[in-house]
């Protein structure tokens, strides 16, 4: 796979909207520089896609179909890749994510977006970064109620509140079992039952946690159940 | 003369850089892992290096790619002082603010939980590769540059991680069509 479908294109780029820095945060650091610069203004994508994901979430059901068969055309910047300093073996495809019945009308026809990996690695011509478009699919239907649980179990941790932490991140196992988060609930559990009780048993289920991920998770599981007090 | 002015290649200014590349040293710090309320110190310290190190600056390099390395040298070093940090735990706890919104700003906050999860879940080279090279789209030599990795290596991870991405953004669309329907 060498480019992301529209579904997951478009979920990156909401993420990228959202982490970017408000003009207060830049005026800040400015400050702290010395530089009496103005905070630079938006970037180009950002001008061209404000609220592109509430367009874009708007957008499926009515335009759906005609946005799939568009998004795929365009990018914002250079592609990130140079294939002139890539050599890569031939890459297999994932099949076409295959829509099933849903209450939208317009399921994304997402094999019209799925990239052949020719043209994104043999062009030398850079081709326009992805703007930002109304995709196909509506990824994060159910994320409101997943996170609202996870950020409880979250925040119950950070404040010491271990019982709680656990509790909730134990409901978000049973309540979303398949969800977006379930790993974190995983390590929030996980941290919580060392903090509450760090008996031996803990200390190796943390420890077979650690030794089966690489990860920044399995960092903090670490940090909290095996480093030394 | 080492020192006769070139203005095709002359160094940027700090403003310069900072001007042009203050949003991509804040979002990579971000996906690196660093809070957001641990952003403002740490880009202020990114270009405090950026312009002691100006002076050494090849024009002809990207710049993006140098002040790429710098957040990553810098983000690295953060998370290892947090590491050690009795509040570290609080680290897991990113700025997600839950409450009402309006929707587009409710969905970004999901969206962005849900790639902060995702690249929670990687091993740090991964989740560099994938933050660079697909959130913002550095090439594979300049990735290489910034990790100091052969771009067929940057390659390899980028593409292991896309494909991870991909899987975990279809499981979501498979799970919302089955309860939804």
């Amino acid at each position: 796979m060498d480019e992301l479908q529209s579904n997951a294109r478009a979920l990156l780029d909401a993420a990228r909207e959202a982490a970017d820095p408000s003009t207060e945060d830049m005026a800040a650091v400015a400050a702290r520089l010395g530089i009496s610069a103005p905070p630079p203004p938006p970037p180009p994508a950002a001008n061209q896609a404000p609220g592109v994901w509430t367009r874009w979430l708007v957008a499926v059901g009515v335009t759906a179909a005609v946005a799939a068969a568009v998004v795929v055309a365009e990018r914002r910047e250079p592609k990130a890749l140079d294939p002139a300093v890539v050599s890569l073996p031939d890459l297999a495809l994932e099949p076409p994510h295959v829509p099933a019945a849903t209450p939208v009308a317009v399921e994304p026809p997402a094999a019209t977006d799925v990239p052949t990996p020719a043209p994104a690695l043999t062009s030398p011509t850079p081709k326009k970064r992805r703007s930002p478009r109304p995709a196909a699919t509506q990824p994060t239907a159910n994320l409101g109620d997943e996170l609202k649980l996870i950020v409880r179990a979250r925040k119950a941790l950070a404040s010491g509140n271990d019982t709680a932490a656990r509790s909730a991140a134990r409901s978000y196992g049973r309540r979303f079992p398949e969800g977006s988060f379930v790993e974190e609930a995983r390590v929030v559990e996980l941290i919580a039952s060392c903090r509450i009780e760090r008996d031996p048993s803990m200390v190796r289920k943390a420890r077979r946690y650690v030794d089966a991920h690489d990860s920044s998770f399995a960092d903090r599981v670490s940090d909290a159940c095996l480093a030394a007090k | 003369m080492s020192h006769a002015p070139q203005p095709a290649t002359s160094a940027p200014s700090l403003d310069a850089l900072y001007r042009e590349h203050v949003r991509f040293a804040w979002r990579t710090a971000r996906y690196l892992g660093v809070p957001a309320a641990d952003a403002q110190d740490v880009v202020h310290e990114i270009f405090i290096v950026v312009q002691r190190r100006l002076p050494d600056f090849d024009p002809k390099r990207s710049a993006r790619a140098w002040i790429g390395g710098i957040t990553r040298h810098v983000v690295l070093h953060h998370k290892r002082s947090h590491a050690r940090a009795e509040n570290r735990v609080a680290r897991l706890e990113p700025p997600t603010d839950t409450t009402p919104s309006p929707d587009d700003a409710v969905s970004r906050r999901e969206a962005e939980a849900f790639l902060t999860a995702f690249l929670d879940s990687l091993p740090q080279p991964k989740r560099e590769a994938f933050v660079l090279g697909e959130l913002e789209n550095l090439t594979a030599a300049e990735i290489g540059e910034v990790v100091g990795e052969n771009p067929n290596t940057v390659y390899s991870r980028l593409r292991s991680a896309r494909q991870a991405f991909q899987a975990s953004v279809d499981r979501l669309d498979a799970r919302r069509r089955r309860e939804g329907g």
